[in-house]
């Protein structure tokens, strides 16, 4: 399975729409099995969108989000998870052992819609099953 | 002293409290130290959570990352005043706001960190959006003054029942108009149904229209209800009116006049209460004049005219349409174009629009073609439009050097006149001798080996 972040340095960008830098990761049995940078603009939507599809990137982790889009990405296909934030190589060893990312939600995102690290995502779910 | 240094600061904290624009500080590490009541209300974010995180992670502007205006500040030392931008709020809305940044200092100019306020621009947006409102009526959009007289009376022209006459060139929205005005009268929830007259021979035309009964002619095995009985009580549009035959023009005279119809091959009439609109890319008065349209059903649907404008007398609506376009085609294509770039605008603007609205529909779909997203360019239009602007520059151009050609004559005739005695010459030219002199030089204008002086000295 491959996971997409959006970096910024070693953090994950504050928000989507200016991200341009994609961290992709293919995940095997909980490890980490190959990587790669990806340019990108994330203001050309259906583009990324492509590049997403292109990368069989199933899950995307990234920081603020507005709901259209996600609904679009999830459409797609796309599994998102948005509003996180902190340093990219800690939410991903978090997020590829199946464990909550609740503790890097954005501040104000405790309680609101936008929070998406809930243990019931499908794919959370099949981590946790042991991908 | 210290009593009024702690009131000073109380006073601050109610100022920064009682304002409606979000106000927060950072310091070096860009760790939010004060955060007031309204930045808490249009992040989403309160301020217990918000205080000592990174500014990015609670403020979620889309400049954050790149075009970072605190960041120039404390750079600079400078204040920077009114950026518009958006940030992203914890209910995943985009909130338009504006952004001042200032840094922070102690009494001694030692710079602490940074000061960003930000202002909702929601409501500006919304009024803008209400704005725009004003100028929509239906589907229709429109800035300009002729069809702004027309936006005024639609509605009472609506409610009034009244035969309507809608004339345009083709593209121009004459649909839209007979759609516009079922949808604001009273009989909006029957139906409207539209026919484009001249597409169709007259004994189709008239089935269409009226139906028939079965055994009206060969494969007619059962009765057929025409569009005036599924209109009903609504509306139907008579596109194109103009080219109907004069046979059918006096049995559409008798519909409007008598409110009833004899289907194909029925003995029986039918009543019917549709309202008709009719509309011509033609002019139906000159056309009567002519004898090529029926007077008596000209006068009987000319109750109400609406001339509809083409879309080169009404260019300041460009813009508007196009944004109209670009938003209609995004959520159609699911894409994200943003708008059209300056110089791509500047083409469109200077196109004359043959084809009117619809010309410009399609050359936006054009550009969504070949524009996946961001700002339509040029070279995603179509070729005609540039070639079009070129030619006319080419126009331009040997317009310059029609007049460079003519003054290079003209200056020429004078020396001749003037036996190549260039003050004579100039004078006769009406220029200055230094004038002369620079036009021949400019025109490369060689002069023979004699001279007007020389010349007259001999003789």
């Amino acid at each position: 399975m491959n996971v997409a972040i959006t970096v910024w340095g070693n953090r994950i960008s504050p928000v989507f729409d200016s991200a341009q830098t994609l961290l992709v990761a293919e995940i095997r049995e909980k490890q980490i099995v190959d990587r790669k940078i990806q340019r990108f603009q994330a203001t050309m939507f259906s583009r990324c969108l492509g590049l997403l599809q292109e990368l069989d990137v199933r899950v995307l982790i990234c920081g603020a989000l507005c709901e259209g889009p996600v609904r679009l990405l999830e459409f797609h296909g796309v599994e998102v998870i948005p509003f996180v934030t902190g340093e990219v190589e800690e939410i991903l060893a978090c997020f590829v052992e199946g464990k909550d990312l609740k503790k890097f939600a954005m501040p104000g995102c405790g309680h609101a819609r936008c929070c998406r690290w809930r243990n019931d995502l499908p794919l959370q779910q099949e981590l946790k099953n042991n991908v | 002293m210290k009593d009024s240094s702690s009131i000073t600061k109380a006073a601050n904290e109610i100022i920064l409290e009682s304002i409606s624009d979000g106000v927060f500080t950072v310091d070096h590490n860009w760790r939010i130290m004060s955060f007031n009541r309204a930045a808490e209300e249009i992040t989403g974010t309160s301020r217990k959570e918000a205080i000592g995180r990174y500014c990015w992670e609670v403020f979620r502007s889309n400049m954050c990352e790149g075009n970072c205006a605190l960041k120039r500040t404390m750079k600079e030392g400078k204040s920077f005043v009114s950026s518009s931008t958006y940030i992203i709020n914890n209910r995943q809305e985009r909130v338009p706001i504006a952004v001042s940044t200032s840094p922070l200092r102690n009494e001694d100019g030692e710079i602490l960190g940074g000061v960003e306020t930000f202002r909702d621009h929601s409501l500006v947006e919304e009024l803008r959006r209400e704005l725009v409102g004003n100028f929509e009526v239906g589907d229709m959009v429109s800035r300009s003054k002729g069809m702004k007289k027309i936006f005024n009376i639609l509605p009472q022209v609506a409610e009034s029942d009244s035969t309507v006459l809608i004339e345009g060139e083709t593209g121009t929205g004459k649909e839209l108009m007979a759609s516009a005005l079922h949808n604001l009268s009273l009989r909006k929830k029957e139906p409207f149904v539209a026919i484009n007259c001249g597409a169709l021979p007259d004994t189709l035309l008239e089935s269409e229209l009226f139906g028939y009964k079965a055994g009206a002619f060969t494969n007619a095995d059962k009765d057929k209800p025409g569009l005036f009985q599924a209109a009903g009580k609504g509306t139907i549009l008579l596109d194109e009116i103009g080219d109907t035959s004069s046979a059918f023009q006096v049995r559409l005279l008798r519909v409007l006049e008598e409110k009833e119809f004899h289907p194909l091959g029925s003995v029986e009439k039918i009543k019917t209460d549709t309202r008709i609109v009719a509309a011509t890319n033609r002019d139906l008065s000159l056309m009567v004049e002519k004898g090529q349209f029926r007077r008596d059903l000209f006068y009987r649907i000319n109750i109400i005219r609406f001339q509809l404008p083409p879309l080169r007398e009404r260019k300041e609506d460009i813009p508007l349409l196009i944004e109209r376009f670009i938003k209609k085609m995004n959520h159609i294509k699911g894409r994200y174009v943003s708008n059209v770039s300056k110089e791509a605008m500047a083409l469109l603007l200077a196109h004359d629009y043959p084809g009117n609205i619809r010309e410009l529909e399609n050359i936006i779909e054009h550009g969504f073609v070949l524009c996946a997203e961001g700002e339509i360019e040029v070279a995603h239009l179509p070729g005609y439009l540039a070639q079009a602007e070129k030619s006319q520059a080419v126009h331009r151009l040997s317009m310059e050097e029609s007049v460079s050609l003519s003054e290079k004559e003209n200056i020429i005739k004078a020396l001749r006149n003037n036996n190549f005695n260039r003050l004579a010459a100039a004078k006769e030219l009406g220029v200055h001798k230094s004038t002369l002199f620079r036009k021949l030089s400019k025109y490369q204008i060689t002069l023979p080996e004699i001279d007007g002086r020389s010349s007259r000295k001999e003789s």
